[in-house]
């Protein structure tokens, strides 16, 4: 049923836990989400930032000190030791040869100055070239020493080609890194031209230390633990690694990316003149964040790259703080919501399943709810409302019984009550100069209406109806008084009057209550059908003539009984004749009402008794009596109705 | 009822509200960016000058094909110098001023860059020079594309005396230019023992060269230096034709005759002779022959392009790098951004040195072919560092010879005439 569904799925238990969730975690979600945003953002922002920084510190270090070489041998060129040394190895060159004793002399005289130039500043080797193109003197006397650099074998190495380069520009000039044949090593060269007076007498070069090249390229300080720095150049269509990488230490000339192939835009875009950064895929096929920019004086391009996993682990591990502390958040505010809800669904649910039993009528149960909230206030409340109930119950059982004894004592009272008037018809079946039928129906078990009817001899019936004032058990009794009285005072030669004024006193004689009771009383001559009566405030009957025409009965002016002491009463005397009708009623008749407060009515009864025509006396007053019920509707009853009406036939004989 | 209706009608004000500043907000923020061209329209220059603008606007719009600068267009102004060097300063002064540009793309003659080199540093704004030039001058408010005299005249000088000979006659237009770069191949000429058989000067827009053939013909040099500019070309390559003077035995080095100039002269008449600059229409490279392409494709295909042309194209360029990577267009930060810039121009990678503002750039010499285009015969293969100030003189020196000529001139950069 809906209470065990009810216990199946507590919605406020679900309720509870989605709106726990709701105002925890969607501004919680808000705010993270905020926060992350922004701190990935500046992280991203610092972690690009220092890599810039770092790339800009290499490619610094890379034009500083190319510069400063370019610099030293401008300065070493402007020396007159070099100019001197230019013009005897020239001189001893071109008179003899490289072999004579001639350049052996000049050879010996300036060498120590030349090589200790050459190794205090650290270059692998310093050549002087004679304006000519001939090599006339090299420290290390490689394969090249003493070849012509314009005519020779070697005119198109790099060596040649900065020879030309710095004589035509007449400055300091600088070589690619490539590899030079001669010694089979990469080589980079700086020439300045020497000038004597002006005049350009020749070139001194000096080769680089490429130690000095790779350690100011291979130095990863700032750039973690997979970052390096790649220095190509353009060859053709394709890049060309110029120094050893960290991730590939063979990768010096021997590594070739193609161009257009998009394998590494970083080094692809650095080795044609375009600077910039970015995330990239690398050429291990690593995504990387990657600063790249070109170096002029080697035409090269540097790319300065980190590869992304580790530049942004803090944004990785942050993200995972963020997932860990979102879960955490999220299984406590279930928790706690649960726990919550529990507290409050649990003592509804036991609440629901007392009330329940107690709603079956078991009134033994107890909520036990510590709860000191509104839960707990209902509880204390519900215990309360059982115990009151009980209570209540209780009171009724007795009230109920005590009803019962009531009740069925006035059954018996209306027995009684109903005992002492006459009821069964015909009353006296040997006398038929009358006939007569009567009923009393009280509102309630007992009631305060009466009537009576008997001899006061052979020719004289004596016949009353009264109405005391009041309903129930007062009435009744005062009734039952009454119809003795009458019943004692009325004797042969008293006239009604005097029965009245008799019946008066003695009622009025102790009358604490103050009841009183109208009263009509008549005695019909059976011989004559005179009729003297006498009426105590009570509604005039009606003679109903044979031709059905009704009359009431003419007014004694007397009031009801009871109330007064030493009320003498009038009689009047009618004759009624043979086959003509007198009704006596109370008003319980006329004043029967209906739920529209809509009274029966003298002219109702009026017309009623004129339609009646020949039926018996009981089918008259059963006729009357169902009319009346028919008005009053499902409206109880709420006075005593009494109907008594007799027919003189005439005089037997 | 009622209360939930005004409740509607303030969300959508806020809400229409709330739109129209975002709008305005946003259309504050695509505002193009104002950028100044600035050369000669009119007057003798604009021949040449025209050129220019045709450069910038080409590389304006390709960028502004290519999504904009930081969101937004470029918008180019263009005002006339109309070969009037004080119309040039106030010219930069207007567009400064009142148009509100941040750059200038202009000036061809140095006299014109020499007014309007005060005005940028005024207030501070950006001048992108396009032009070889004379050198002896640095600014924090100009951006030098154009060579400077070791990358041009000394390698040129150098390269006649190793290849041609060894006795030089100079001539040049009187203005401040020739004045110092003749000063220049001087200083150098001396140092290699040549020889100088005469330094002449013709006043710019003149046609009086009668003289300086006579001269010319009279001392039969190995070969003519010549900065002559403008118009005085046309008559100076007539007289000499016509005095039997052919370049197979006495050629020139021309260092303002390009293939724009070439197109306007009788280039069989002058094949055979020599010009030095960093780019040649004929420069053989993948990203030559698109810029070539586009060029005349937008231009139409007789029209030639020249080593200013380059400069001017890829300025812009340079240009819009460092507004990109300074995120904005402040003098300031696009200065400091300037620095480092490299760019694959036409003529070979190009690179702007920190230190000097001036441009890395390749050094080719070339001879006139008969259709007007150039053989190159010499090429320094790779950017060249930019230097000023020739190491010949000190840079005081180099000062105090400008200063001279301009007093000389009475607080010109050219030669008034005798007025």
């Amino acid at each position: 049923m809906l209470d065990m569904k009810f216990l199946r799925s507590p919605k406020i238990a679900s309720q509870l836990i989605i709106w726990f969730l709701t105002i925890a975690l969607v501004p919680l979600s808000f705010v993270s989400y905020v926060i992350y945003q922004k701190s990935e953002h500046s992280l991203f922002e610092g972690v690009t930032e220092d890599l810039l920084s770092v790339a800009q510190r290499q490619s610094k270090q890379i034009l500083t000190y190319i510069r400063e070489r370019e610099r030293n041998v401008t300065t070493l060129s402007r020396m007159p030791g070099i100019v001197i040394a230019m013009k005897e190895f020239d001189h001893a060159f071109k008179k003899k040869g490289i072999d004579s004793p001639e350049y052996g002399a000049v050879d010996r005289k300036l060498r120590p100055f030349l090589t200790y130039y050459q190794e205090s500043f650290r270059y692998d080797d310093l050549f002087l070239i004679s304006s000519e193109g001939n090599a006339v003197f090299s420290v290390k006397r490689g394969e090249d020493f003493g070849s012509n650099y314009i005519t020779g074998i070697y005119r198109t190495t790099e060596l040649a080609k900065t020879f030309a380069r710095a004589s035509t520009l007449l400055a300091t000039a600088v070589s690619d890194f490539e590899y030079y044949p001669p010694t089979n090593e990469p080589a980079a060269f700086i020439a300045s031209p020497i000038l004597d007076k002006g005049l350009i007498i020749g070139v001194v070069a000096l080769q680089m230390n490429n130690e000095e090249i790779y350690s100011i390229v291979n130095d990863y300080t700032g750039l973690g633990e997979t970052g390096e720095t790649i220095i190509a150049s353009k060859l053709e269509h394709r890049a060309i690694f110029k120094t050893p990488s960290r991730h590939d230490p063979y990768a010096a000339f021997r590594k070739k990316i193609p161009l257009g192939s998009g394998l590494d835009s970083g080094i692809e875009k650095s080795v044609q003149g375009r600077k910039g950064a970015g995330i990239i895929t690398d050429y291990r096929g690593e995504e990387t964040l990657a600063v790249w920019k070109y170096i002029p004086n080697m035409r090269w391009g540097m790319v300065s790259k980190i590869d992304t996993e580790e530049a942004f682990r803090p944004i990785a591990h942050l993200r995972k703080l963020y997932v860990t502390m979102g879960l955490i958040t999220l299984i406590l505010v279930v928790a706690s919501a649960i726990f919550v809800a529990r507290s409050i669904s649990d003592p509804i649910l036991k609440l629901t399943g007392i009330t329940k039993t107690v709603a079956e009528g078991d009134l033994e149960q107890k909520i036990e709810i510590a709860a000191k909230n509104e839960i707990g206030a209902l509880a204390a409340s519900f215990n309360e409302m059982i115990r009151k109930l009980k209570e209540s119950i209780e009171e009724l059982k007795i009230t109920t019984a005590a009803k019962e004894r009531i009740e069925s004592e006035l059954e018996i009272a209306h027995d009684i009550q109903m005992g002492i008037l006459p009821k069964v018809f015909p009353p006296f079946p040997d006398r038929h100069e009358f006939d007569i039928y009567a009923t009393l129906e009280p509102a309630k078990e007992v009631g305060g209406d009466l009537y009576d009817f008997f001899f006061l001899d052979d020719d004289h019936l004596c016949f009353a109806v009264g109405d005391v004032s009041g309903k129930g058990v007062p009435a009744a009794l005062f009734m039952a008084m009454t119809k003795i009285l009458i019943k004692t005072k009325a004797t042969r030669n008293l006239t009604p009057d005097i029965v009245l004024t008799r019946v008066n006193q003695d009622l009025t004689l102790d009358n604490p209550a103050l009841m009183f009771v109208t009263l009509f009383l008549g005695i019909l001559n059976l011989r004559t059908g005179e009729l003297e009566y006498s009426n105590g405030g009570h509604n005039p009957p009606y003679l109903i003539r044979r031709d059905g025409h009704l009359e009431p009965l003419a007014t004694t002016h007397g009031m009801a009984l009871g109330v007064m002491e030493d009320v003498s009463y009038q009689s009047k005397k009618i004759l009624v004749q043979k086959g003509e009708k007198v009704f006596l009623y109370t008003d319980g008749v006329t004043e029967a009402m209906n739920e529209r407060y809509e009274l029966f009515s003298g002219e109702r009864l009026e017309k009623e008794l004129s339609a009646m025509g020949e039926k018996s006396l009981e089918g008259i007053i059963n006729g009357l009596m169902s009319k009346i019920r028919i008005h009053a509707e499902s409206e109880p009853q709420s006075d005593d109705i009494t109907m008594l009406m007799l027919t003189y036939n005439g005089p037997q004989i | 009822m009622y209360k939930k209706t005004l409740i509607g009608i303030i969300l959508c004000l806020i809400f229409i509200g709330g739109w129209w500043f975002f709008k305005q907000y946003q259309q504050r923020d695509r505002e193009p960016i104002k950028v100044g061209i600035l050369h000669s329209l009119s007057g003798v220059m604009a021949i040449s000058e025209s050129q220019l603008i045709d450069a910038t606007l080409i590389a304006i719009d390709e960028i502004n094909l290519n999504g904009g600068l930081l969101g937004r267009t470029i918008k180019p102004v263009v005002a006339d110098g109309r070969s009037d060097w004080p119309t040039f300063a106030k010219e930069a002064e207007r567009l400064i001023a009142e148009e509100g540009v941040t750059v200038i793309f202009g000036c061809y003659t140095s006299a014109s860059r020499k007014n309007v080199k005060p005005v940028v540093e005024r207030y501070d704004s950006l001048l992108f020079y396009p032009v070889p030039y004379e050198g002896v001058e640095q600014s924090p408010n100009i951006v030098y594309n154009g060579a400077s005299p070791n990358q041009l005249y000394i390698p040129a000088v150098k390269w006649c005396f190793d290849h041609l000979g060894k006795r030089f006659f100079l001539v040049g237009s009187d203005y401040i230019w020739p004045r110092t770069v003749h000063t220049v191949m001087k200083d150098l000429i001396s140092a290699l023992r040549g020889e100088i058989l005469g330094d002449e000067y013709v006043l710019v827009g003149s046609d009086d060269v009668e003289k300086i053939v006579e001269k010319i013909v009279k001392t039969r040099p190995d070969i003519i230096l010549s900065t002559l500019v403008g118009t005085t070309n046309i008559a100076f390559y007539e007289k000499l034709h016509s005095a039997g003077i052919k370049p197979d035995k006495i050629p020139t080095m021309a260092f303002a005759i390009s293939e724009v100039e070439l197109a306007q002269m009788n280039a069989e008449e002058l094949a055979g002779n020599y010009s030095c600059w960093s780019y040649f229409q004929s420069v053989d490279s993948k990203t030559n022959r698109e810029f070539v392409r586009r060029f005349k494709t937008k231009y139409g295909q007789n029209r030639m392009i020249n080593d200013s042309i380059e400069a001017g194209y890829f300025g812009v360029y340079i240009w819009a790098q460092s507004v990109r990577d300074a995120g904005s267009t402040e003098v300031g930060a696009v200065r400091k951004a300037l620095a480092d810039q490299s760019f694959e121009a036409p003529e070979g990678i190009v690179y702007i040195d920190g230190d000097t503002q001036h441009t890395w750039k390749t050094v080719r010499i070339g001879k006139i072919r008969k259709d007007g285009q150039f053989d190159i015969v010499w090429s320094s293969k790779k950017p060249v560092r930019p230097v000023p100030y020739p190491i010949y003189r000190t840079k005081s020196e180099w000062e105090k010879l400008i200063l001279d000529l301009y007093i000389g001139w009475g607080e010109r950069w050219a030669n008034p005439g005798n007025k």
